[in-house]
């Protein structure tokens, strides 16, 4: 514990909060720009259990913001680098590594033994498919996504609050929004909105502060500035994603990024 | 009536400005989005979000504030 005598120092966390943190598990679903970051601080911070999901492997253009990897990690699995980079760090967690695609065949399975999911995707279909996993297990998901040099953040799914599709009902159509690859993004950006990412987590863990729920944050960073818009829950749209089949959207947007090289 | 809109994301390149100040005879949202699309033909194939008073709105909702936030949802990550 002395490891953590700084979160113990504060009396907004104490001894109780980091043994809070020790026995929470948390699943990060994309160990690129958001969760390089995301998973740097969740680790440092001592959370007991850390999954990693992600299918894609480490590409030069990468490293000019997915900070947790190396050069001599390329065309390695991100889950499984991941995993060794943090475990480097921190070897007293327990960390799994998933290097598959998440799909609506094993979306639940992987998701059901965690307490709180991350979405760090860069793809509608699987923002989409997390939310309606979250929904249907009840399991709160911080949600970042960028643009850029703009970023979204949220919580959903938290406490009784709105969901994704509370807030976007239905996915764009193809090709409506840019990736990254095609649109660019400044390197800090994801390393800023993750490290948000894992503010919201630490917050749920410790029930300290505002969890941002039921609220978009927009991060321009160009501008410094910050805004926050309120929205409601739809609940006949959240009954409905609880009573229907775990499905993919039909329609994605970037290219599905297993399927094409960098 | 005037009203400031802020863009945000891609509707930035859609538009070409982040912000302008417009006079607009508009009563709701709804009528807001219809002279946008007008003037800006390609926000019609593109999803949106409007808030005003730090509140996303729905289209039936009456104008009630002089500055208004539309924002597409962003995937990148």
């Amino acid at each position: 514990m002395k490891r953590y005598s700084r979160h113990i120092a504060l009396s907004e966390v104490g001894l109780l909060g980091q043994l809070k943190i020790s026995e929470s598990k948390v699943l990060v679903i994309g160990a690129g720009g958001l969760g390089a970051p995301l998973l740097l601080y969740l680790t440092a911070a001592g959370i007991g259990t850390i999954g990693i999901v992600d299918f894609d492997t480490i590409s030069l253009s990468n490293l000019q913001r997915q900070v947790l990897f190396r050069e001599q990690d390329l065309n390695l699995n991100k889950a499984d680098i991941a995993k060794a980079r943090l475990r480097a760090r921190n070897s007293e967690i327990n960390i799994t590594s998933y290097p598959v695609a998440l799909s609506t065949s094993n979306a639940l399975e992987i998701l059901k033994t965690y307490d709180i999911v991350v979405d760090c995707t860069d793809n509608f279909r699987a923002r989409y498919l997390i939310n309606d996993a979250c929904v249907k297990l009840n399991k709160p998901f911080v949600f970042a996504a960028i643009y850029k040099f703009e970023g979204q953040l949220s919580v959903f799914n938290y406490a009784g609050g709105p969901t994704y599709r509370c807030l976007f009902p239905l996915p764009p159509k193809a090709g409506e929004v840019p990736n990254c690859e095609e649109a660019g993004v400044l390197g800090v950006l994801p390393g800023i909105l993750g490290a948000y990412q894992a503010n919201e987590v630490l917050k749920i863990i410790l029930n300290i502060g505002e969890v941002l729920s039921g609220k978009l944050v927009s991060i321009n960073l160009l501008t410094n500035q910050q805004k926050s818009f309120q929205f409601k829950k739809n609940k006949p749209l959240i009954k409905q994603v609880i009573q229907e089949e775990l499905s993919y959207i039909e329609l994605n947007d970037c290219k599905i990024t297993h399927e094409k090289k960098h | 009536m005037d009203v400031t809109l802020t863009y945000y994301g891609k509707l930035v390149e859609v538009v070409g400005k982040s912000q302008e100040l417009i006079d607009v005879q508009a009563i709701t949202l709804r009528e807001l989005v219809l002279w946008l699309e007008n003037e800006y033909p390609d926000l019609k194939k593109l999803s949106l979000k409007i808030a005003q008073n730090n509140a996303i709105g729905e289209l039936e909702d009456k104008i009630t504030s002089k500055n208004i936030d539309i924002f597409p949802p962003f995937s990148g990550g």
